[in-house]
């Protein structure tokens, strides 16, 4: 009996230390991955800081390795570890998996630098601009690399005529792809062609509807009754390479024009200290324009933030001299 | 025979019990090793998101000189003081660690007496200025996340500009990260 016990002891005992240290073990891979992605995360939005001085940058950005990461409503996440919330306003697919990822930034001007939009996405995504008679010279002005749209990103364009008849051709030539988007300018979007394009499987269809001939304000339809406002070309850009309508609504009432708010309001106090140091009339003309750029919010048309905008940089350019220095 | 069954079971019980004092020293050095080098690293991360900060605060359209809407490379102290007065104020510095932003003037040079004092408003539309204060402070962090900690000092050179006198000064930008000792 003695030695049966013995075995059965040392069975006992042996399973107990097993699974402690595999337990141990699996805990510090846990500690560890967690601790690793804080730091990928950390890294890459530093690397985003970094960026947002710059004016007009493009990067590849390289891992080294392959890599997730996900950007959702201004969290940054890697892999299933907690997220970390970034104040950069970025525009990409939600997930982004691999080695390489394309960065472009902008700045977006009312008429002052508010901050600096980010463009992400990598080589599984695809972007097709579609134009027709009303908006060629402007989609030809915005996919021209040397204009706006780095290269690196490879839009392409098409002719909403030539798209019908080519249908089925494009359909297969872009199957192999995560998600292709089809960004469709015009003043009047055909259902047909917008419907069609729905059908195919890894397919998002947008229309930018402009509010003017200057495309500087307008509305992005992203279907299914769900619409909101582009104010100012970067952010036009930006309904290009985001998501969804959840993420676009996010980085515009949650990022774009708080910030413009909050800049917008060292404006108003500069211009009052201002005002005050060197009596100039000047500055109380400026400060009802700013005063009303401020109070405008989610709820205002587009085209108000567009014309105050443009009111200020008149105001800026015109009524400032050399006795009463300009406010931006 | 059972009393040798009882001594061979005690023998085990107390070799099983050395195993685990054995297992438990390991475990208590290798969690001490393990907090210190993630203290190191995050510390090292602090101190690299100091440097980063230097630069992208010179940077924020808040605060940088502009002309005609485009911007120059220097920091408008109206500004400077009209950001400091804003919510958007707290929300500079990174999440990673504690850190203090201040603008220090260095020439023209603040008298003695005033260089340690804050440029309000009422001191900037004073006749003295600029030597009538000598510091902006962007942010500064609260006294319980500062303390038993180690202060670190970066600064960078910059160009001040006074729009409201029309002239320009030579200032320091210093950012202090407190970190762990």
């Amino acid at each position: 009996m003695e030695p049966v016990f013995k075995y059965i002891f040392a069975l006992i005992v042996g399973i107990m230390f097993i699974i402690f240290f595999i337990g141990f073990a699996y805990n510090y891979i846990g500690t560890e991955e967690n601790k690793m992605s804080l730091l990928l995360t950390k890294s890459f939005d530093d690397q985003l800081n970094i960026l947002s001085i710059a004016q007009d940058s493009v990067m590849n950005y390289d891992f080294g390795a392959e890599t997730a990461l996900s950007f959702n409503q201004g969290a940054l996440r890697s892999g299933s570890q907690n997220s970390r919330k970034t104040d950069n306003i970025v525009y990409s697919p939600v997930n982004l998996k691999g080695k390489e990822l394309i960065i472009w930034t902008k700045k977006w001007d009312m008429p002052y630098a508010v901050t600096n939009f980010f463009y992400m996405t990598n080589k599984n995504y695809k972007y097709v601009l579609i134009y027709d008679r009303t908006s060629k010279d402007f989609v030809d002005l915005i996919s021209d690399p040397k204009e706006e749209i780095p290269e690196v990103f490879k839009v392409v364009t098409y002719d909403a005529d030539k798209l019908r008849e080519q249908f089925n051709d494009v359909r297969s030539s872009y199957s192999s792809f995560t998600k292709v988007k089809f960004i469709y300018f015009s003043e009047q979007p055909s259902n047909s062609l917008v419907n069609s394009l729905e059908n195919i499987n890894n397919a998002e269809v947008i229309s930018i509807i402009p509010g003017d001939d200057s495309w500087q304000f307008g509305t992005i339809d992203f279907q299914a009754d769900k619409e909101a406002m582009y104010i100012g070309q970067p952010m036009l850009l930006g309904a290009i390479f985001v998501d969804d309508y959840s993420n676009y609504l996010f980085n515009l009432e949650k990022k774009a024009l708080p910030k413009l708010k909050e800049i917008t309001e060292v404006y108003i106090n500069k211009a009052s200290f201002m005002s005050s140091a060197l009596q100039c009339q000047e500055y109380g003309l400026i400060n009802t324009q700013l005063q009303y750029l401020y109070n405008l919010n989610e709820e205002s048309e587009p085209e108000e933030f567009v014309k105050t905008a443009n009111n200020l940089e008149n105001i800026n350019k015109e009524h400032f001299g050399s006795e009463c220095p300009g406010v931006f | 025979m059972k009393k040798k069954g009882m001594i061979g079971m005690m023998e085990t019980f107390m070799i099983i019990f050395v195993i685990f004092i054995l297992i438990g020293f390991g475990m208590y050095f290798f969690y001490k090793f393990s907090v210190s080098s993630t203290i190191t690293e995050a510390q090292e991360t602090c101190e690299l998101s100091s440097y980063e900060k230097l630069l992208a605060t010179l940077d924020l359209p808040g605060l940088q000189c502009s002309f005609k809407a485009s911007p120059k490379d220097c920091v408008d102290t109206a500004k400077l003081r009209a950001f400091i007065d804003t919510k958007a104020a707290e929300n500079v510095g990174t999440q990673a660690c504690t850190m203090k932003i201040v603008f220090k003037q260095i020439y023209p040079q603040p008298g003695i007496r005033v260089n340690d004092t804050e440029c309000t408003p009422d001191k900037m539309r004073s006749p003295e200025f600029p030597e009538s204060c000598g510091k902006w402070t962007l942010k500064v962090p609260k006294e319980e996340l500062t303390k038993n900690k180690a202060a670190r000092v970066s600064s960078t050179p910059v160009s001040l500009y006074y729009p409201h006198i029309k002239q320009y000064g030579i200032g320091q930008l210093e950012i202090t990260t407190y970190t762990y000792t």
